[in-house]
């Protein structure tokens, strides 16, 4: 088991920004307010979230801990490709999901190779840190790239894992705001739109190594429910997962449907010797359950989802501690 | 029997499909809203509403689903009436005891839907249908 440290505290800011993203539909809103939370949670002092766009440019869009003129000049220059930046994706580069290029191994036709990478050595200002935003299907639809550690040191795996899950929640926000853009343009010719709506909105989120986060939002009706198990289902043995959260803060009751269908996941899930632990039943559903005299004993739930991945992390091996305890 | 109660506001929707489920809850829970009951209220009206009209859809097929803002000795309240024409339910004790179903359901919304409620009342005949009718009560 590999016990590794983690900030505490961090984890808790970002993975809360995380998903207060998740619903919002604005792409700008979405890359702003992540490069602002790195600044402000993070070690990293500055940040520039970019998006892929479609003809392979990489727009920079949210900026954290730069000054208007910076902003402006950044905006001004050309577009970087996602093709310039292919030979970065090296193995030799990577660090947990990110990538790491020490100044002396970047040069302007390309990258140098074969220096020894050792960690535990000082930051460059000119060092290149990118945590690529991959979406649900592997894809990248973005990037971000983080600068100017506080403690001007290099990135180690444990340190980076909070901002890797912010990343992860952030690609799956980009997508989720694409798909409802999309939809939106179908929603004028479709009458069919309903069930669509439905497929797009559930995704399932790898946010670590066997760790799996599906937020649930809107209405789950038999149909819906069935599909999302089987897409937990589906997921969990493609990724190997130990763990999956089911946050429910987006849906509004849970009635003996939802809750029966609860009950079945989490029993198809341990079927895959994976655990459930679901999220976000605020207080008045929690105590209309009670009254329906639904009991939903049986099943781990957590407060919130911070909470439930720290939980998550506990049991995939990996300890959350506290930097100032 | 309903004659002490004054209606002063009421609207019906129709159950035909599962969307309507959605639909009638939703509407409920603006009802309720409306009328300033609280948080706790409004979700346990909305979940008992989700219970009732869903087993219209399941059971009887389709139905319709009255709401209706009352008066009655001075108080207000939310009175919601489902009615279908379906199979209607043979042993109505049986139906109402906790986790029995007939199919694959919990057994509980009938039950919970009660205890959710202020009044509850189950009329039902074997081949002719149901009708539940419900109240929830604003304080005084
Ligand atoms: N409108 C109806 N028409 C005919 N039968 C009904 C109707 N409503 C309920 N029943 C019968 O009463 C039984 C109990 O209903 P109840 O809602 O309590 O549980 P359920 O629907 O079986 O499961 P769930 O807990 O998911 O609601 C049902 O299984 C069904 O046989
Ligand atoms: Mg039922």
């Amino acid at each position: 088991m590999n016990h590794s440290i983690i900030d505490y505290k961090e984890l808790r800011a970002l993975i809360s920004v995380g998903t207060s993203i998740i619903q919002e539909t604005n792409l700008e809103t979405i890359c702003q307010r992540v490069a602002e939370a790195v600044v402000k949670y993070s070690k990293f002092q500055r940040s520039v979230v970019s998006i892929l766009e479609p003809d392979g440019t990489l727009r920079r869009v949210g900026f954290g801990g730069l000054t208007d003129e910076q902003i402006t000049k950044l905006k001004q220059m050309k577009r970087s490709t996602m093709e310039e930046k292919k030979n970065i994706f090296s193995d030799k580069f990577r660090v947990g999901q990110s990538y790491y290029i020490p100044h002396d191994q970047v040069s302007l036709e390309g990258l140098k190779s074969e220096k020894e990478y050792s960690p535990n050595h000082e930051w460059h200002p000119d060092d290149f840190l990118f945590i690529p935003l991959y979406s649900i299907g592997g894809e990248i639809v973005g990037m971000v790239s983080i600068d100017d550690p506080v403690d001007g040191r290099r990135p180690t795996e444990e340190g980076l894992l909070p901002l890797e899950m912010l990343a992860n929640q952030t690609a799956a926000s980009i997508e989720n705001s694409r798909n409802t853009k999309k939809l939106q343009e179908m929603l004028v010719k479709l009458r069919e739109q309903q069930k669509v709506v439905m497929e797009l909105s559930t995704p399932v989120i790898r946010i670590w190594e066997r760790i799996l986060v599906l937020p649930l939002i809107g209405t789950v009706d038999s149909s819906r429910a069935m599909q999302i198990m089987e897409n937990i289902l589906i997921r969990i043995s493609e990724t190997e997962s130990a763990v999956v959260i089911i946050d429910i803060t987006g849906v509004p009751i849970i009635d003996t449907l939802v809750a029966s269908h609860l009950i079945k996941t989490v029993a198809a899930v341990k079927l895959l010797g994976a655990d459930t632990i679901i999220t976000g039943i605020n207080p008045e559903v929690a105590q209309t359950l009670v009254h329906l005299g639904v009991d939903l004993k049986e099943i781990t739930t957590k407060a919130n989802l911070s909470k439930g991945i720290e939980a998550a992390l506990d049991i995939t091996g990996l300890t959350v501690t506290s930097k100032d305890s | 029997m309903n004659s002490d109660y004054r209606i002063e506001e009421q609207d019906k929707i129709e159950i035909l499909e599962e969307k309507d489920v959605v639909v009638c809850r939703q509407a409920c829970r603006n009802w309720a809203k409306r009328m300033n009951f609280n948080l706790i209220d409004q979700t346990r009206i909305t979940t008992a509403v989700s219970e009732l009209a869903r087993n219209i859809q399941e059971y009887a097929g389709q139905g319709e689903v009255q709401i209706q803002i009352v008066e009655k000795d001075m108080r207000r309240g939310l009175r919601i009436i489902f009615i279908d024409h379906g199979p209607g339910i043979k042993n109505i004790k049986l139906a109402m005891s906790e986790g029995w179903t007939s199919h694959r359901g919990m057994g509980m919304g009938l039950p919970g839907a009660k205890r959710l409620m202020d009044e509850f009342a189950l009329e039902s005949e074997a081949g002719k249908g149901t009708t539940v009718t419900t109240c929830k009560w604003l304080p005084l």
